[in-house]
């Protein structure tokens, strides 16, 4: 996969980080964990990374994230931030697990913040295949959409054309979300 | 005019969409976003189009190459030819029923995978929403149709609370078709 595939996520990363409080979590390591350690570098917040590779694990440890190995459905549980602006769930690809990472991560996402989801739109040739490789992680943001107090909006194309979602919690004070 | 961080989200995202998608791009209200816009258009190799009803402004657009028309958007759209649209962003006048007809008109001719940004679409109080003083009239209904394009299931609608002066900057995606999954 190319660096250019998370294209999107490297050029918003800045701009979600210099509007939103909050540290960094990744689940499931790759080339986009280079934008992550830079990203957070840059703006002096914790980042969390998660995978069940511990070479990939070792890797990120060594350019300052806190990694943790092991599946995240056991993991997330030790991060310690309250507060979390920037978000990219690539690991497991499977409906439940993911539903379990967004049920925990959600909650802790800054208002203004991004949670981005990878797979969540394969084209559909890729589909009538079983998904490939994306699982049904289309499932999830199915449901994520019908969310009153979310925006929900995937990205067609970069992130391998198999869709990039990015989900923000609406700010129930601001007016006319309320309607 | 300057270049000013406000339009930081079009100039990020500028790029990406006009690589991915074909068609010109367009510019309702001329102002600091036409440099950035012409820009982008220019690295892609696209046409630029802005609607102004200043004739000032518009010599200026014209003076860095964009294709102005000037006059109300109600008259000037009816004369604009049936070409693609790739991206554009309506920043014009700001009741509801001018952008719904500008959002409409555009929207029909945006090719899928394009994106039409509009503007104001999500003021921090209600006092800035019933801010009659705007130059540009009712300065706060846009936010209306931005409420009626998260309803149509053809579009993906995504409001950043963020950037282009704190005001809201909505993004508008059309759709492709043969994608699956799409919408429940």
């Amino acid at each position: 996969m190319a660096k250019q595939d998370w294209t999107i996520l490297n050029q918003l990363g800045d701009v979600i980080l210099q509007n939103v409080a909050g540290d960094l979590v990744e689940i499931g390591l790759g080339r986009s964990t280079q934008i992550f350690v830079k990203l957070a570098s840059n703006f002096c917040r914790r980042l969390y990374c998660f995978d069940i590779s511990e070479r990939k694990c070792k890797w990120a440890e060594e350019h300052g994230a806190t990694a943790f190995l092991g599946p995240s459905v056991h993991m997330l549980r030790f991060i310690s931030s309250k507060q979390l602006a920037l978000i990219l769930i690539d690991g497991d690809h499977r409906y439940e697990t993911v539903k379990q990472e967004v049920d925990f991560l959600l909650p802790k996402l800054s208002l203004g913040g991004i949670m981005f989801l990878h797979d969540t739109a394969p084209p559909l040739r890729w589909a009538r295949e079983n998904g490939r490789n994306c699982g049904d992680v289309y499932k999830n943001r199915l449901e994520l959409e019908t969310k009153t107090d979310l925006q929900v909006f995937t990205w067609p194309y970069t992130a391998a054309d198999c869709g990039l979602t990015m989900v923000m919690r609406k700010d129930p004070n601001r007016p006319y979300w309320k309607e | 005019m300057g270049k000013t961080q406000d339009w930081t989200i079009i100039e990020r995202l500028g790029d990406v969409i006009l690589q991915h998608t074909e068609g010109c791009v367009f510019e309702i209200g001329i102002g600091k976003s036409t440099l950035i816009l012409k820009e982008l258009a220019n690295r892609n190799n696209r046409e630029l189009y802005c609607f102004e009803i200043s004739r000032r402004k518009c010599e200026w657009a014209n003076g860095i190459g964009c294709r102005t028309c000037l006059g109300k958007t109600r008259v000037t759209l009816d004369l604009f030819s049936d070409i693609p649209i790739a991206m554009g962003l309506i920043d014009g006048r700001h009741d509801s029923a001018t952008v719904r007809f500008e959002a409409n008109f555009f929207l029909k001719r945006l090719t899928p995978g394009g994106m039409i940004f509009l503007h104001d679409t999500y003021m921090q109080s209600d006092a800035k929403i019933r801010d009659e003083s705007h130059p540009r009239g009712a300065s706060g209904e846009v936010y209306i149709v931005r409420q009626e394009l998260e309803l149509r299931k053809d579009l993906q609608v995504f409001t950043w609370p963020y950037t282009a002066m704190n005001q809201g900057l909505t993004m508008v995606l059309k759709m492709e078709e043969n994608r699956p999954y799409c919408r429940a």
